[in-house]
């Protein structure tokens, strides 16, 4: 699955690029690591994110929507992208509190926008798939969505064959799951899946010292680490079961005004 | 080891006598961007700060050398300064072998004389183009005279790492070698950086965008439609974090998407 997912990723049209694995020059910069840090570079992917490499995966397993989803940041404008350019008809909610210049960008791919409170975005996906059979696609909970994000974790190992340690930002726990999975089974046995989340969204950190889900309210700097509908059942159980199964190491918590965010 | 530099040169020349355990000295204008006279003091350089003219900074530099007897390091005409920037076209030469055109910012002219003559050598049929701010147009007057033409003033110009006037070493390479200069005003620097921070998600200073600039400039379009392999070198990443107000204003793509 997760070969299939990164054929896909590699084929589609959307023009999803395999972005550089670069090695930081510590020498020259005054940080404390006592490591060989390598980063791999999703910020110069399409559409600015990682995410559409999980939505390249998600549109190639459905023929045609209308779609819908949720969402005011990095996959609300992967989607929107790939909904334009699949020549889909497509919907995004978002929380009335996301900042108008994400709802513009949203919106300048020809994609219908709606705001509301947070808390009634998940009863209105569900509205919209019974009263308009429109395909709700998961910002983070889908397992094609985590396959295809899992071709970042098979793209490193091309470069780096044998990591000691992978670090991945952690929000929904998409991208973490599918990284984890795509480094464990490939056969690193050896090698540490850690994720990261702000202290003040830690969810997945909470789930997993408290063996179920967890739901929070979640703020902090880093917004695409605090999905704004947390709260509503399944959050994060998909990749909580996922991580838990592809044995993640533990999680690091980071404090965001000790680490500069 | 002494030197002169806007900042770029200085911090690598600092960042080296560091690792060898030697002093540097650097004459730096006192108008250069704060980010970079930061980063010389974080290397270890004794920076001597000086006025912002071409003569201000040898004058400066040549009594720093006599006081400490140092070394001088030229950033732009020093031959193995050059040829040490010309690993920049081997290396091009090497990850884009169907190369048609290199885009080099010029100032003093180092960097693309190393550039030209590293290219030139092994692929004499691929394109040096010069990148210069129309605010400090010296190589593009001096290769239309066919005469060496240094500013006569300090120029003015967002791109801080292009103000010097290329010189005695650096002439006859950008004068044989250089294909062509193309110039570009301070507005179309300012948004071609910003569209590269913006779009390409690259933090890259002024002086960069600069050879941007020159490639969406109209002049360079102008160019036959069989040029298709070009290579830009974004030669610098040193913006100045804590003085973005020209980006902010800079509209890089179609409202601000």
């Amino acid at each position: 699955m997760l070969q299939e997912a990164k054929e896909t990723v590699k084929r589609s049209t959307l023009q999803i690029i395999k972005t550089p694995l670069i090695h930081l020059p510590h020498g020259a910069i005054p940080i404390e690591i006592n490591c060989n840090l390598y980063m791999k570079l999703e910020n110069m992917q399409t559409t600015g994110s990682f995410k559409i490499r999980g939505v390249a995966n998600q549109f190639s397993r459905r023929e045609s929507g209308p779609f819908i989803t949720m969402s005011a940041g990095n996959y609300g404008k992967a989607f929107a992208y790939a909904s334009k350019h699949f020549g889909h008809q497509a919907k995004v909610l978002m929380a009335d509190t996301a900042p108008a210049s994400r709802t513009a960008i949203i919106a300048s791919y020809g994609v219908e926008v709606e705001q509301m409170p947070s808390k009634s975005l998940l009863p209105t996906v569900e509205q919209f798939v019974k009263d308009q059979n429109m395909i709700f696609m998961h910002p983070f909970d889908d397992i094609d969505l985590i396959a295809g994000h899992g071709s970042i974790g098979l793209e490193i190992l091309e470069e780096i064959p044998n990591p000691d340690v992978v670090v991945v930002c952690c929000g929904g726990g998409g991208l973490l799951a599918g990284v984890a999975a795509a480094i464990k089974l490939s056969g690193c046995t050896t090698t540490s899946v850690y994720g990261v989340e702000p202290k003040e969204a830690c969810t997945m950190y909470r789930s997993f010292s408290e063996n179920k889900p967890v739901f929070m309210d979640a703020k902090s700097i880093a917004i695409g680490l605090a999905p704004p509908f947390a709260g509503t059942n399944g959050e994060g159980f998909g990749e909580r079961a996922a991580c838990e199964q592809y044995h993640l190491q533990g999680k690091v918590n980071l404090k965001p005004e000790k680490h500069g965010l | 080891m002494v030197t002169h530099s806007s900042g770029n040169h200085g911090q690598a020349l600092a960042l080296a006598a560091r690792m060898k355990g030697i002093p540097a000295y650097v004459v730096v204008p006192r108008t250069a961007p704060a980010c970079k006279k930061a980063a010389m003091l974080e290397y270890g350089a004794r920076i001597v700060e000086c006025e912002p003219s071409e003569q201000a900074r040898a004058a400066a530099a040549s009594r720093t050398v006599v006081e400490t007897q140092g070394v001088l390091v030229h950033p732009n005409q020093d031959p193995l300064v050059i040829a040490g920037q010309g690993t920049i076209g081997l290396e091009i030469l090497q990850q884009v072998p169907d190369v048609q055109a290199v885009v080099v910012p010029v100032g003093g002219g180092g960097m693309i004389s190393g550039i030209a003559v590293a290219i030139k050598a092994q692929q004499p049929q691929v394109k040096i183009y010069a990148a210069e701010p129309e605010n400090a147009d010296d190589c593009y007057r001096s290769k239309r005279s066919g005469q060496l033409t240094p500013n006569t003033q300090p120029p003015m110009t967002v791109a801080d790492a292009v103000k010097t006037s290329i010189g005695a070493n650096t002439w006859p390479i950008i004068r044989d070698l250089v294909d062509d200069v193309f110039t570009v005003g301070e507005e179309e620097i300012q948004r071609a950086t910003r569209l590269v921070w913006e779009r390409a998600k690259l933090v890259i200073e002024p002086t960069a965008g600069l050879g941007v600039a020159a490639v969406l400039s109209p002049r360079f379009r102008e160019l036959p439609a069989s040029l298709r392999n070009v290579c830009v070198v974004l030669c610098g990443g040193n913006a100045d974090l804590d003085s973005l107000e020209w980006l902010r204003g800079a509209q890089g793509g179609r409202d601000g998407l």
